[in-house]
């Protein structure tokens, strides 16, 4: 199990150096010269060049990238905003644990609600109960983010006024943006646990267990749920990357000060250090959630765990 | 044996040629399917016929009307510059569906191929190309699409672009599963034994296996296009607010919503049931495929 975790965190190492490439690459591509930017529309050619020789902005490509990869990793220098002329990383120590904290509950809210929601469903199939739940997950599961956490700004803010439409001093006006973010997300799980839960019912595991003379609440929770909740954890990574994804847009919606704000202020201004450090730290963020969710799976699904023992001792008996 | 043969492959044939049929009548039992269908085409007809029917010039400034809210005159009422809201909605259509629709199928189009090309492939090509997938979805959709749009600038086809490169690595993922599934059939091997090249192995014969099971998702998929391009927009790194898409629609009424909250509750309202139809269809189509989960 050690070398199967080794081997995971050395894999996400490559792949945020990989994303940190692709992300300085795409944004090579835009338009517009950051010198001009900083000094300004009146500032001579003279003191433009010399401020592009200073930055380096004029070496080749391959020689800013390694600037960029060395900065980054080596040193945690993220730049410096060419707006603001903060220190990015500055930015990021307030900002990053709110945006993580969004997600974090998100993620909690998810499988808290989520994963109950659609058993109860499943166990009350085609009843009253699991016709409405379907019918409202399916709602809140096509409603675009900012739509919904408007609709809740125009009825708990303007029309009930129980609660500010922007904010984060006190712990109720997070309610809005972590409800926003994490709906959809609550009605998809409901509706994968329904459909994974129905699937395991028919299951034969279930019916040897029920003739083997077992209590039904036993077989429920000893054999039927671990077994019908597996793929329905491993899609919490994906609701994660949603989640980050979505935040960028509710960040905008409440004036949250996240990292997705921040990202979004930079893209405004072509604050280029800022658009590539938020990109990076929210990929990475979510990248090492996703990690922590798949050892965590490994280790609760036995199959895996056999999986990879079965494969190690195999490859150790080749080599020698 | 031979008999046995003869008498079985006329019975396969039939049961083949019926099944888009049988499909269709599962579906058609299907009230909340056939209700997403029928929303959906009334929707698409619109989207079609909008610019002819649309009582104003969606463009037409109407500074008396300003802010104006749902009337006898101006159905939908208006947005901050005078312009009729339901004349925006009929026009802005066939660009938020066809914005949906042409990234879903870019997607789809794209990751079916790759897919089949790496899983077919196998080994070293397919452990590549599952690391390169792997570190393409390290960074979120959303999160993609708002890199991309910021390089590429805002627009019709930008947009399109940006949504897609999020979607590929998941289509291709989805898809090199289903050819793993079908690699090992035997059919595959009579292809190959009748000397077809790669290319024919693939897309002529292992192509039409799995390519409904492609469709299916892609109905669904053409919603959470749909809802991510009005998301975008929203936050102005989609369509540009000159165009009356929806979500572009709810983006330039951002600043107003608070006094004005029928400029955006109207379009976001005509997306989510827009996106709720193609969900609600979507399901239902694969319910309709796969019996095994309904009854």
């Amino acid at each position: 199990m050690w070398r199967y975790i080794v081997k995971r965190l050395l894999w996400l190492i490559v792949i945020v150096l990989c994303v940190a490439v692709l992300i300085f690459t795409v944004l090579w591509f835009v338009p517009g010269d950051p010198a001009k930017l900083i000094l300004g529309t009146e500032a001579s050619a003279a003191d433009i060049e010399a401020l592009r020789e200073r930055m380096g902005l004029s070496d080749p490509f391959i020689v800013q990238l390694g600037r960029f990869m060395r900065d980054i990793f080596l040193r945690l220098d993220f730049g410096t905003s060419y707006v603001y002329k903060v220190p990015v990383i500055k930015e990021f120590g307030i900002r990053l644990p709110r945006t993580a904290l969004l997600g974090a509950i998100g993620l909690v809210l998810n499988m808290v609600f989520g994963i109950p929601l659609g058993i109860l469903a499943a166990k009350h199939r085609n009843s009253f109960l699991d016709r409405g739940l379907l019918v409202i997950s399916m709602i809140f599961s096509s409603m675009p983010q900012f739509f919904f956490a408007l609709v809740m700004v125009a009825l708990f803010s303007l029309t009930l006024a129980w609660l500010p439409p922007f904010g984060i001093d006190h712990w109720y006006c997070w309610i809005m943006p972590v409800l926003s973010t994490s709906l959809s997300g609550i009605a998809m799980t409901a509706r994968h646990t329904r459909a994974s839960v129905l699937e395991t019912i028919r299951a034969d595991f279930v019916t040897t267990a029920r003739a083997k003379g077992l209590e039904e609440r036993v077989v429920t929770y000893k054999h039927m749920l671990p077994n019908a909740l597996i793929p329905v954890i491993s899609d919490l990574g994906f609701h994660l990357s949603g989640l980050i994804g979505g935040s960028v847009v509710i960040e905008t919606v409440f004036s949250f000060p996240g990292i997705g704000q921040y990202m979004l202020t930079g893209i405004s201004s072509r604050d280029y250090p800022v658009v590539r450090g938020c990109v990076l730290i929210l990929a990475t963020f979510s990248a090492v959630v996703m990690l922590i969710v798949d050892l965590a799976y490994g280790f609760v699904d036995p199959r895996i765990k056999a999986q990879y023992v079965n494969y190690a001792a195999k490859k150790g008996g080749k080599k020698k | 044996m031979s008999e046995t043969a003869v008498a079985a492959a006329p019975k396969k044939r039939r049961k083949k040629e019926s099944m888009f049929k049988q499909v269709f009548k599962r579906l058609s039992k299907n009230p909340a399917a056939m209700t997403g269908l029928i929303v959906l085409g009334i929707i698409i007809i619109l989207a079609i016929i909008g610019p002819y029917i649309a009582p104003y010039d969606p463009n037409y400034m109407d500074y008396a009307n300003m802010y104006a809210t749902p009337n006898a005159q101006h159905w939908l009422g208006c947005d901050q510059l005078g312009r009729d809201l339901l004349s925006r909605l009929l026009c802005g259509g066939k660009y938020s569906l066809s914005l949906g629709i042409i990234a879903a199928m870019v997607g789809l189009i794209l990751g079916t191929f790759f897919g089949c090309l790496v899983g077919y492939a196998g080994k070293t090509v397919d452990n590549v190309a599952m690391r390169i997938c792997d570190i393409w979805s390290a960074i979120p959709g959303m999160l993609l699409a708002v890199l991309i749009s910021t390089a590429l600038g805002t627009g019709f086809f930008n947009t399109i672009l940006a949504m897609t490169a999020g979607a590929i690595p998941g289509s291709i993922r989805n898809t090199r599963a289903l050819v793993l599934k079908e690699r090992e059939m035997e059919y595959l091997e009579a292809a190959k034994a009748m000397n077809c090249n790669l290319f024919e192995i693939i897309f002529q014969h292992m192509l039409p296996n799995i390519i409904s099971f492609k469709i299916i998702g892609t109905c669904g998929n053409i919603g959470a296009s749909i809802m991510q391009a009005s998301g975008l927009s929203y936050i102005g790194l989609g369509v540009p607010t000159t165009i009356p898409e929806w979500g572009a629609m709810c983006a330039s009424a951002r600043n107003y919503f608070l006094d004005y909250p029928h400029m955006i509750l109207i379009p976001g309202g005509v997306i989510l049931i827009t996106v709720l139809c193609f969900n609600l269809f979507g399901d239902g189509l694969r319910d309709a495929m796969d019996p095994r989960l309904k009854d």
